[in-house]
């Protein structure tokens, strides 16, 4: 794993993300959502299986859901988790889960707008993607093929 | 029929290197291109032996991958690791003695001990040279290690022309244009063809069309295109690529977009403002993040960090939960940044210069990155300075390999934090490489390998202002190559 993933998972895999709270949420909250995610993880929920953070979906396994509720048991710990979960992941999945801040009309309404400009942009995103081979600075992979520098492979 | 005969004979007794290139490579015939090109004496003055494993290298780049049998033909062929006859044998001792008998003449018993230290692992009798790096190049190619090849054939330009013939120089800028064309690194192309047609027709061509890619000023227009087109060698292969330069700017498609993140931030939440343009960088990764993101993410941390609310913010959480104090969780959440800062920095390959800040959180990533990069630098040194001090002899193209990385990391170190890197790292690299480059001339008899080591340490002494290193690295040159 290179040093960038390993900063991307310090967001992904933060405990906040993982149990899909707030970073207001009190520690009973964390014990009982804790809980409840290994239960369904248990009974293999599909619902459970996934959980949104901004950088990405990330996968919920029983021993990450085990290790962020121990994080967050440790309150030196837990501030710095609190620091590196600012950000609201907006896939609107889960909400309104207890202990998270209720999120207001303005917010919502926010949220409702980001969802489209999202849509808007993974729609542009898959259309370039198609394109993608008809990008003039794209790489010519035959280049090497093409000027007699390898002939075509063949089986060792 | 005798006359054909007479004919054939005079080719390949004074056109040997024109049979060679227009008729054995092109077949794909390694062995005969190599002892065809052990005849073209002119064509390989610098380097012979080197010239002659390159046309066969050249040649075996035409036949299908996987043929390691003629691959190591031609490597032992070139670095001379195949056992020597009773003649090979009796000059490879006779060199020795009139070595060590030099050695003892001068009295010098370190260099003496050396000598036969050395002589079993060495194989330094069939020195390396321009053309065998090049050879060397592309057989690591024909393997399929083009970072390998890329390395090697790259290289070539730091290699003294006396040591290195000019048709090396031209073979490795066409393969090199042509893997770079591969990876799509357009610009790369148009710095390589920047000669024009002296580096061959395919070479005009791919300079043509990255210049048309890249709407560089003084692009050739649709006619001079298709002219080089005309005139390059395998218009059919090349035919997509000159109609792809040829599309109208207006036409061509947008670039992929780098992933978003997904997150909302409350309005005037300075820790989620800048948590958010630090994910959003660590998403675009390597390859989307210049000096001026950077500059951005650094300003939005050093914000957060000097604002009292911020952290009068945190200290009042701390009490809310427990935790003993706000400085810890502050502390770590700010090394953490500045680690993230260094590896983005280092991912993109960010030019010092472009991302130069008096900002906090930059300087602090500033000091790290220069402080990992001069110990591995450091203990890189060590290393070398270690074999060579117990003579621990790698074959020519080990140690060509070995100083090439060592230059590269020197070089991507000093690109990242600047002249002050060069200026600190310097006098140690001055003296082990000096020292690995004596070695590589008194001893070994690499002199050509030296001559560029020399050439590089002179080089880097002008740049740095190392006057008595710059004069020592000019005697070292004099003594030729």
């Amino acid at each position: 794993m290179g040093r960038g993933d390993e900063a991307l998972g310090r967001i992904r895999d933060n405990p906040f993300y993982v149990l899909g709270l707030r970073p207001a949420a009190t520690r009973m909250e964390v014990e009982r959502e804790g809980q409840k995610l290994l239960g369904m993880l248990e009974l293999k929920l599909k619902s459970a299986g996934t959980y949104a953070t901004p950088v990405g979906p990330g996968e919920r396994t029983p021993d990450k859901v085990r290790r962020a509720m121990a994080e967050l048991r440790d309150p030196e710990k837990r501030l710095g988790h609190e620091l590196w979960a600012r950000l609201t992941p907006d896939s609107g999945e889960e909400p309104e889960r207890s202990g998270t801040r209720r999120v207001t009309a303005l917010e919502a309404a926010e949220l409702a707008e980001e969802a489209e400009l999202e849509a808007m942009a993974a729609e542009a995103a898959a259309e370039a993607r198609a394109r993608e081979g008809e990008n003039p600075l794209a790489p010519w992979p035959e280049a090497l093929q093409a000027l007699g520098w390898a002939a075509g492979r063949s089986a060792r | 029929m005798l006359l054909l005969v007479v004919l054939a004979v005079l080719l390949v007794v004074f056109a040997p290197w024109l049979i060679t290139r227009w008729v054995l490579i092109p077949l794909g015939l390694p062995r005969f291109a190599y002892y065809m090109a052990t005849l073209a004496d002119w064509t390989f003055l610098a380097d012979r032996r080197g010239g002659a494993v390159l046309a066969g290298a050249w040649a075996l780049c035409r036949r299908p991958a996987g043929d390691e049998a003629l691959a190591g033909w031609l490597e032992r062929k070139l670095l001379g690791v195949e056992k020597p006859g009773p003649e090979g044998e009796a000059l490879q001792v006779a060199w020795l003695v009139a070595r060590a008998l030099m050695a003892l003449r001068r009295g010098d018993l370190r260099r003496l001990r050396m000598l036969f230290e050395v002589q079993e692992l060495s194989t330094g009798f069939e020195t390396l040279r321009g053309a065998g790096i090049g050879a060397m190049g592309l057989l690591a190619a024909y393997r399929g290690d083009l970072a390998g090849a890329r390395a090697l054939l790259e290289s070539l330009e730091h290699v003294d022309a006396r040591a290195c013939p000019r048709l090396a120089g031209e073979v490795a800028l066409r393969w090199l244009a042509a893997d770079a064309a591969a990876r799509g690194a357009w610009s790369e192309v148009s710095a390589l063809c920047a000669v024009g047609w002296r580096g061959g027709r395919d070479v005009a061509l791919l300079g043509a069309v990255a210049a048309r890619l890249l709407d560089a000023e003084g692009a050739p227009g649709d006619v001079g295109l298709w002219a080089r087109w005309l005139l390059a060698p395998r218009r059919r292969a090349t035919l997509a690529l000159v109609q792809r330069a040829l599309r109208p700017r207006l036409e061509r498609g947008p670039q992929v977009e780098a992933p978003k993140v997904r997150g909302v931030v409350r309005e005037g939440d300075r820790w989620g403002h800048a948590v958010a343009l630090h994910a959003a960088l660590l998403l675009r990764g390597e390859g989307g993040v210049n000096g001026e993101d950077l500059r951005r993410l650094g300003g939005a941390w050093d914000a957060v960090f000097e604002d009292e609310a911020a952290r009068a913010e945190v200290e009042e959480r701390a009490r809310a939960i427990g935790a003993s104090g706000a400085q810890a969780a502050i502390e770590g959440l700010r090394s953490s940044a500045v680690e993230d800062l260094v590896a983005l920095v280092q991912a993109a390959r960010i030019p010092h210069e472009q991302w130069d800040d008096l900002g906090e959180m930059l300087r602090r990533a500033n000091r790290q990155l220069r402080s990992d990069l001069l110990a591995e630098l450091e203990l890189t040194v060590e290393r070398l300075r270690r074999r060579v001090d117990e003579a621990r002899a790698l074959p020519a193209i080990d140690e060509w390999r070995e100083w090439i990385a060592l230059k590269g990391r020197y070089e991507q170190a000093a690109a990242l934090v600047g002249m002050e890197l060069r200026r600190l790292s310097f006098p140690r690299m001055n003296v082990e490489v000096c020292h690995l480059a004596v070695w590589l001339f008194n001893v070994r008899g690499q002199r050509a390998l030296a001559n560029a080591m020399f050439r590089w340490l002179l080089a880097e002494a002008e740049a740095v202002g190392d006057e008595r290193a710059a004069a020592r690295a000019r005697d070292n040159l004099a003594c030729g190559v």
